[in-house]
């Protein structure tokens, strides 16, 4: 049975990250994707106290893991990624496309920028901490006649992308770090869990009128903080948008049953220390294949008992043994077996009474049995104890991180205010009056008054310049269409060509080489037939200076093109209405139409 | 760290070690000898800019070691989680624990975490200004390494001593000198004035132009030693193979073979204040600390 809160109890914000396209925050190298080098290398990190002397209690949880972090070295990194040179100056284009983006939510931008230090040791950043910057404070969205207040705007770099691990060891690749991310955090005024999307999508859609958010499945990630009454929790990195509501949902679930199940735990009589005894010996020639496994692989089987708890492990809904494990997987304790799943996993009824009474079980305890080296014990006591005391306070808050199916795991406690510092290698930044002036021509107002301006400048067509403005690719567009200088051309290439070509290949083109093929083909004064063959070309695998040599993108020239008609007329009847379809059968070529019936109609004559 | 070992701390100075000069090598040599008379070995927190400078000069002065001095830095700060200092004192103990009796530096080996490297002082130099393994042993391996809790000894090395013996002089009165294309006499001659020695980093297999000979001619008659060494630092000097080379001999440049530039500066300082001038030319050839290397392989270490 699941207590029902009521709504004004809720309260929601939100915290939006999205990744720009201007290259990395802090160095010169491109923030697209890049396949990985063979280079890895591996790091401690050792949480340190900062000027005050505190250490940061999401900290020291990551340190309690023990765990050395591998990085894999990949094309698009420096040695800023793997904390071997001090940062270089900041992005200059990502500062203003940060400060546009807080002018056109009217958030105060502020005059001097100074870049801190975040701790955190997870390994997610090779030097231990994350660097950030506020850019702005407050402004304000106003959603169906509802004002949500925002509190700031952050520029800070993204942390490495975690791979998955094949040797055990935790792994990350650099290819995602240093990225710049704007981060923009909404005060707790969301009321509902549909509003929270309506919110995030149309902060979504300011940013990406800037035309500086990467395309990239998770360039936009949004963080959830949420409260019922039982402390803040937040919800890292829910990368889809339809996913927020369900987020919000799963747990409203996973508090109200929590709660509900504690209230009972402590009406029973509560909480009583956690010991694990070592039951080896007495477990030697158990049937269970996952005690034998533990036992062979030098591991000893642990028994604890948990006072008052059967039933509320895992039992209807309540799941108080999944945070009890989400919390030991992060010291790499992969789990344990409760008496709620128990008989099973080959341990016998009578293996099961045995045990009870010998650890003095009464009818509403509930016992664990957990497999691990000597070393762990304690470790395991302290996190299986801690997490129970800190259930029993109904302070549920805490970090949790967002998995695909809408539900979330234990992460870190909340960070303290321990955990930040002033970046010591970076000069402060005043924001001077060109880059204020430069930063505002860009704000986007509204998005249909955006595309109104865009589509008169470029004179395409209004649902062109829709989708190319909603789908954040307005810079790309320009850039293009400044190589190529026929917009509409490079509007059809873009939104309607390289997708049917991207599809047919079922490969994605890198914008990078779109770029080198249209500059090449312009440089050769070849037309759209050309330049569409060529992206064909490309995006089949054909090298790129191959391309650019072959005769398949050549236009046929006059004297080709005569022999062809020449031949033509001698093996078929040759019309007005049928010569290009017909000199199109006979190549492969691009071929100008106009060109083609001039030289029919010239050799009529 | 501190179970494992009993630690006494003393401070020396606080500066930047841009800030290190002759005199206070030779106060914290004397420093390290009291040290070692009460101590297994000594460890040494030094900025990593001028390290080598002092790992050398120390190495000299030292002519017998009761046990290992070894220097440590690091190359990110302490401040941050990911700085490599943890590593290298870690290293640092363990190598001071060893029957070591020279001077050496711990740093890391690799970008990596999971090494630390021994390298002899007077081989050591700084490569790169920010890598963690920004510390190489230059055309020779380093000493040792310590991995997986253990240090592995990787060549050989002079055991400790029953005692140390320390000469603590030194003669400030020598410049080094990067020779470039249009270095003029009239600056060459400047710098010399009032030195006992001048040690030039000369190019290739150590020559500098002819047009300099005349102002050598005059800085050796005034009594100064000239001693070569290449901007090369990996390879010897050689003055044998040009006529540059063989002219420069003549003028009376002693080579200072593979020994690298800064090495040749501090070992003049120590010959100069503590030997008679005429035995300066054969012991500055002779190996004393490992300065020179005796063998250069075609291995993996170039």
């Amino acid at each position: 049975m699941y207590i029902s809160h009521i709504q004004s109890e809720i309260k929601i914000g939100l915290e939006i990250h999205l990744q720009l396209s201007t290259g990395k925050l802090f160095c010169n190298c491109p923030d697209m994707e890049s396949p990985a080098l063979d280079g890895t290398f591996s790091r401690w990190l050792f949480p340190t106290g900062n000027e005050s002397g505190d250490i940061d209690i999401a900290a020291l949880q990551e340190e309690k893991k023990h765990i050395s972090y591998n990085y894999k070295i990949s094309e698009n990194s420096c040695l800023v990624e793997a904390d071997e040179e001090p940062p270089h100056r900041i992005n200059r284009e990502s500062l203003k496309t940060a400060m546009s983006i807080a002018a056109s939510l009217n958030s105060n931008i502020i005059g001097t920028v100074s870049v801190m230090r975040k701790v955190v040791v997870d390994g997610s950043n090779t030097s231990g901490f994350q660097r950030t910057a506020i850019i702005s404070t407050g402004g304000e969205l106003i959603l169906n006649d509802h004002k949500i207040r925002l509190t700031s705007i952050c520029l800070e770099e993204d942390s490495a992308r975690r791979i998955d691990p094949d040797d055990g060891k935790t792994t990350f690749s650099l290819d995602r770090l240093g990225i710049p991310l704007v981060e923009i955090s909404t005060a707790p005024d969301i009321r509902t869990f549909q509003e929270a999307v309506e919110v995030a999508k149309e902060i979504g859609l300011r940013a990406l009128l800037t035309g500086n958010i990467r395309r990239d499945s998770d360039a936009i990630r949004q963080d959830v903080n949420f409260s019922m009454g039982y402390g803040r929790v937040e919800i890292k990195g829910i990368s889809k948008l339809s996913l927020i509501s369900q987020a919000l949902q799963e747990e409203e679930k996973r508090q109200g049953s929590l709660a509900t199940a504690i209230e009972i735990f402590l009406k029973r009589g509560g909480f009583t220390e956690v010991n694990l005894l070592d039951f080896t010996h007495r477990l030697i020639n158990s049937n269970s294949k996952i005690i034998q496994k533990g036992i062979s692989a030098g591991n000893k089987i642990f028994i604890g008992k948990i006072s008052n708890m059967l039933g509320l492990l895992k039992q209807g809904e309540f799941r108080i043994g999944r945070e009890i494990s989400d919390t030991l997987k992060l010291f790499s304790i992969s789990g344990f077996i409760h008496s709620d799943e128990l008989p099973g996993y080959g341990i016998s009824q009578e293996e099961i009474d045995s045990i009870r009474s010998e650890m003095k079980c009464k009818e509403n305890d509930a016992m664990m049995i957990i497999s691990i080296t000597e070393e762990k014990r304690s470790i395991a006591e302290e996190a299986i104890n801690s997490r129970i005391r800190k259930l029993c306070s109904l302070d549920f808050s805490e970090t949790r991180a967002a998995l695909e199916d809408g539900t979330s795991r234990f992460l870190r406690p909340i960070s303290g205010s321990g955990r930040m510092y002033p970046e010591t290698d970076l000069p402060i930044i005043k924001l001077n009056d060109e880059l204020f002036k430069e930063a505002i021509s860009e704000v986007p107002k509204s998005f249909d008054e955006a595309v109104a301006i865009f589509l008169k400048k470029w004179e395409i067509s209004k649902q062109e310049s829709e989708i190319i403005l909603s789908s954040g690719r307005k810079k790309e567009f320009e850039e293009l269409s400044g190589i190529w200088g026929k917009p509409r051309e490079v509007s059809r290439i873009m939104l309607q060509f390289i997708p049917e070509m991207e599809r047919k290949f079922r490969k994605r083109v890198k914008r990078e080489d779109i770029r080198q093929i249209m500059a090449g083909v312009k440089r050769m004064s070849y037309g759209r037939v050309s330049l569409e063959i060529a992206i064909e070309l490309m995006i089949s695998g054909t090298d790129i200076n191959q391309i650019f040599n072959s005769d398949l993108i050549k236009p046929l020239d006059a004297e080709e093109l005569r022999l062809i008609l020449e031949d033509l007329r001698r093996n078929s009847e040759l019309r007005r209405e049928n010569v290009i379809a017909k000199v199109k059968e006979r190549t492969r070529r691009p071929i100008d139409p106009k060109a083609v019936m001039e030289a029919y109609l010239g050799d009529l004559h | 760290m501190e179970e494992k070992y009993a630690i006494a701390v003393r401070e020396f100075e606080n500066i930047l070690s841009e800030n290190m000069k002759p005199d206070m090598w030779i106060k914290l040599a004397r420093i390290i000898s009291e040290e070692l008379s009460k101590s297994r070995g000594v460890v040494i927190s030094h900025g990593t800019d001028t390290m080598t400078y002092t790992s050398s000069a120390l190495a000299f002065m030292f002519e017998q070691l009761s046990g290992p001095v070894v220097m440590v830095g690091s190359q990110r700060s302490s401040d941050r989680p990911s700085s490599d200092s943890f590593g290298n004192m870690e290293g640092a103990l363990a190598f001071s624990s060893t029957n070591i009796g020279e001077v050496g530096i711990s740093m890391h080996s690799g970008t990596s975490d999971d090494s630390i490297s021994f390298l002899r002082g007077t081989r050591a130099r700084k490569m790169h200004s920010t890598r963690r393994d920004a510390f190489k042993s230059i055309s020779s391996k380093p000493i040792a390494t310590f991995r997986n809790k253990n240090v592995e000894y990787i060549s050989g090395y002079t055991e400790r001593a029953n005692e140390t013996l320390l000469l603590n002089k030194l003669e400030t009165r020598v410049a080094l000198v990067y020779f470039y294309p249009g270095l003029s006499g009239v600056d060459l001659e400047k710098l010399s004035e009032d030195k006992r020695a001048i040690i030039i980093m000369g190019t290739g297999l150590g020559h500098i132009s002819q047009a300099l000979f005349g102002s050598l001619k005059k800085i050796v008659s005034n009594g100064t030693k000239i001693i070569m060494t290449t901007q090369c630092l990996r390879g010897t000097v050689d003055l044998n193979v040009y006529s540059t080379g063989r002219e420069l001999k003549k003028i009376g440049v002693i080579s200072a073979g593979n020994m690298l530039p800064e090495v040749a500066l501090t070992k003049t300082m120590f010959l100069l204040a503590n030997n008679e001038d005429e035995d300066f030319e054969s012991l500055m050839i002779k190996n004393m600390r490992g300065e020179i290397l005796e063998r250069e392989l075609l291995g993996d270490v170039y």
